[in-house]
């Protein structure tokens, strides 16, 4: 008899045995120390396992055997689209905006960075900011989400955010920089900002308390005021005011790495006024399907589902 | 990450439940499989992801071994290319051109495969297996109900399982 033969045999032996449910705790142990001794074995068991799972889908009755080659070629190509569709979702587009940026942050993780000039950067979830920083220059440069700046002063050097070809510089300040959904907003807590939707155009004046939505394939400028509560996320919390359930769904969805299914229609516009931490947005979901008697079901990596 | 507002089918929703209750015995699975808890993981959610998209598509009958089955093919790729790795550092994977294929047919074509082979074991095997592999049915109770002895229904099932799995190797190999 061969090696792989025995190896065969002994990952039938063990699965059979495990398949019957007569494996005691220290055979556990037993099976995990084979396993572990090489490579082979955990292979050797896994064929095993695929064909104990095989054995579970036939047909109940094994005395008439299914035909397959027929069908087969027609469900390889149907199986393929939605396979695909799905790992779109999962697969999330912004790889290469992580790449080109120096500093980036994914799903529900925040981050401040420090920069020479004294400057401090805000980066909220799921933002990529490049920093082509030289020491006569103070050029930041956000690909998506929100970026908070707390500038350094230093009015020999201004101090710049890009963002898809809006410029926002500041004169001493306190702003918020984001890129949500073809609109870049800039909002300003502190001092004043210019902001140049193009290459040609005359900076706005943005003022403390103000903010200017710029459409980013118009150009077009939007003056709006700066809500009491705007970038509560630059103190660590999410906060509502009279806000509907599905936005504020949405809102938290934004810190989580899995995909939130909202199925609960009928109370997605209940106007909720909440302040959670923003490091536990689960938390936070649990907490407003609770208080609205939605149930939450959690798919671990994968899916959120929100439903009456 | 993101919401989507409602229309998610009901197989989707009945797939998402399957996973969700299977979750920490798949990962146990697939940690006693591979010895590596953040690839068991992530084996998981893949394999949870094809259920999700095999239930769409069509009806499966057995949901749950289904999902192990994904997750085992799932590692068995893993590994093959990990022994290939440690073995043959010079020769080329013949295998890699299948791992990245349709995990979905290829369940349905092992699924195909053992249901034929199964025919051709004898009929002591053959009743063996069709009550080990209705879930619930203990050793004691498939022997007595054949009237053998426990040990010879773990030999039958021993066979039979190293037939079934020489039966799909011959087929990863053609």
């Amino acid at each position: 008899m061969t090696d792989t033969q025995t190896i065969a045999e002994t990952a039938a032996r063990w699965h059979a045995r495990a398949m019957l449910g007569a494996l005691s705790p220290a055979d556990e142990q037993r099976l995990d120390a084979w396993l572990a001794e090489s490579m082979r074995h955990r292979l050797a068991y896994a064929d095993v396992a695929a064909a104990g799972y095989a054995l579970q889908q036939s047909a109940p009755s094994s005395a008439i055997p299914r035909r397959v080659a027929p069908r087969w070629p027609v469900w390889t190509g149907a199986a393929l689209a939605p396979l695909l569709l799905l790992v779109a979702v999962i697969w999330t587009p912004h790889a290469w905006q992580d790449w080109r940026s120096n500093v980036h942050t994914t799903a529900g993780a925040l981050r401040v960075e420090h920069l020479p000039d004294g400057s401090i950067l805000q980066l909220d979830t799921d933002t990529a900011v490049a920093l082509p920083f030289a020491p006569d220059r103070r050029d930041v440069e956000l690909l998506r989400g929100d970026l908070a700046v707390e500038v350094a002063k230093d009015p020999a050097h201004p101090f710049r955010v890009h963002c898809a070809g809006v410029e926002a510089q500041a004169i001493g300040t306190h702003f918020v920089v984001a890129r949500h959904a073809g609109e870049i907003e800039v909002g300003v807590t502190e001092g004043i900002v210019a902001v140049r939707a193009d290459d040609h155009s005359e900076p706005t004046l943005v003022h403390a308390g103000e903010r200017v939505l710029v459409d980013e394939r118009s150009r077009a400028i939007r003056r709006a005021t700066l809500p009491a509560a705007s970038y509560a996320w630059t103190r660590g919390v999410l906060s509502f005011d009279r806000e509907p359930l599905q936005q504020v769904v949405a809102e938290i969805a934004r810190y989580l790495p899995e995909h939130v299914v909202f199925r609960a229609s009928t109370h997605a516009n209940v106007p909720v006024t909440a302040t959670f931490p923003i490091d536990k947005p689960d938390a936070a979901l649990l907490a407003l399907a609770k208080t609205h008697g939605l149930t939450l079901r959690h798919l671990p990596n994968l899916l959120y589902v929100v439903q009456d | 990450m993101s919401v989507t507002p409602d229309g998610e089918g009901d197989a989707a929703d009945r797939a998402a439940n399957i996973y969700t209750q299977s979750y920490a015995d798949l990962t146990r699975f697939l940690r006693r499989l591979c010895g590596d808890p953040a690839l068991a993981e992530d084996l998981a959610q893949e394999a949870g992801m094809r259920l999700v998209a095999a239930m769409r598509q069509e009806a499966v009958a057995h949901p749950r071994a289904f999902l192990f089955h994904v997750a085992a093919n799932l590692a068995r790729d893993q590994l093959r290319r990990r022994v290939v790795a440690q073995e043959h550092a010079d020769m080329q994977d013949e295998h890699e051109a299948a791992a990245g294929a349709d995990q979905i047919a290829a369940v349905q074509q092992e699924v195909a495969l053992v249901s034929n082979a199964i025919a051709a074991l004898p009929a002591r095997a053959r009743a063996v297996l069709q009550l080990a592999r209705i879930e619930g049915y203990s050793q004691k109770e498939i022997a007595a109900r054949l009237g053998i002895t426990p040990k010879t229904v773990e030999n039958h099932l021993t066979r039979a399982l190293a037939q079934l799995t020489a039966r799909l190797r011959m087929r990863g190999r053609q």
